[in-house]
């Protein structure tokens, strides 16, 4: 799943990066919301690569007890 | 000669204006239609025998691969959607393995396909999310027990986040797939210059490494139609079951 994360994290700033180039364009305030929405946008990338690495390492965890669990005690 | 994004390009083969629009029956629309002919034929082969053979096999496997899929990582209750999510997981599937082809033409390294695709499933479970959940759905937006002064920045930064998923579906099958692609051209045009150099024969190493290449394509073209059907059953169940 390792694959999934660089994607994401451009996948958010790419979508701030548009919201914020719209609200400029919009309210005429370049480049004002462009570079609080591309905080904003970094903001969620690191969210969702965070999220997504917290479920990695709970299914890490929950594989490796599982595997003690089947293996035999000496 | 040698351009490796040549095979990108898209010519209409049955010009089509109508009322200033272009609607021309491009090659891309060609594999589409191909792609949906050869799995409706493939489909059809199998079915209604007495003795299932072993096309009604593989047609039985692919489905319980996808139903499980569903089962597993969206709930029982996403089993209403598997049509449309075995239909996507095929058409992406074919749309690949026939763009593997010599001469072929591979609409899904294209970014407009990808996310037409991807927006109708970001699209269909919002939907769904907000038909279930009603006014309850906003709170993917804002998790319970979040200081009262950060909540306006979490809920911009959760909003960004959850628009982001069908940009980061379509780029990583287009980008996949176009990268791909580019790399089997880019080792043939070597094999091309090496052999029309001093020494030909050395034109076997990029050869070797194509063959390598186009092995690791066989698995990506597999690997990026289940990570697209994955990623939208984990979607489906975010706002199926709201935590």
């Amino acid at each position: 799943m390792a694959y999934k994360l660089g994607v994401d994290f451009v996948a958010a700033v790419i979508v701030g990066l548009i919201i914020g180039y719209w609200l400029d364009v919009w309210l005429n305030t370049a480049p004002l919301f462009l570079i609080v929405f591309i905080l904003f946008g970094s903001a969620a990338g690191f969210l969702s690569v965070y999220r997504s690495t917290q479920k990695m390492t709970q299914a890490q965890t929950d594989e490796s007890k599982n595997n003690e669990k089947d293996a035999p005690h000496a | 000669m040698h351009d490796p994004l040549h095979q990108f390009e898209i010519h209409p083969l049955i010009k089509i204006h109508w009322h200033g629009h272009d609607l021309s029956f491009t090659n891309a629309s060609l594999f589409m239609l191909l792609a949906t002919l050869s799995l409706c034929v493939f489909f059809m082969m199998g079915t209604r025998k007495l003795i299932p053979g072993y096309i009604q096999y593989i047609q039985e496997t692919s489905f319980s691969f996808v139903n499980d899929l569903v089962k597993s990582t969206a709930g029982i209750e996403a089993l209403t959607y598997t049509p449309y999510i075995f239909c996507l997981f095929l058409f992406i599937f074919a749309g690949n393995y026939l763009g593997l082809l010599p001469y072929s033409f591979t609409f899904t390294s294209h970014i407009i396909v990808t996310f037409t695709l991807a927006i109708f499933v970001f699209l269909a479970t919002t939907l769904i999310g907000i038909i279930k959940h009603g006014s309850h759905f906003l709170r993917l937006f804002l998790p319970e027990g979040v200081p009262f002064f950060i909540a306006p920045f979490l809920m911009v930064i959760e909003f960004i986040s959850y628009l982001s998923r069908p940009i980061s579906l379509s780029i990583r099958l287009f980008a996949n797939m176009v990268a791909g692609h580019t790399m089997i051209k880019i080792f043939a045009g070597f094999a091309l210059v090496m052999a029309s150099s001093s020494f030909a024969p050395s034109a076997i190493f990029p050869i070797i490494v194509n063959v390598g290449v186009l092995f690791f394509e066989c698995l990506i073209a597999f690997l990026q139609a289940y990570v697209f059907t994955m990623l939208t059953c984990i979607y489906l169940n975010d706002t199926l079951n709201l935590h």
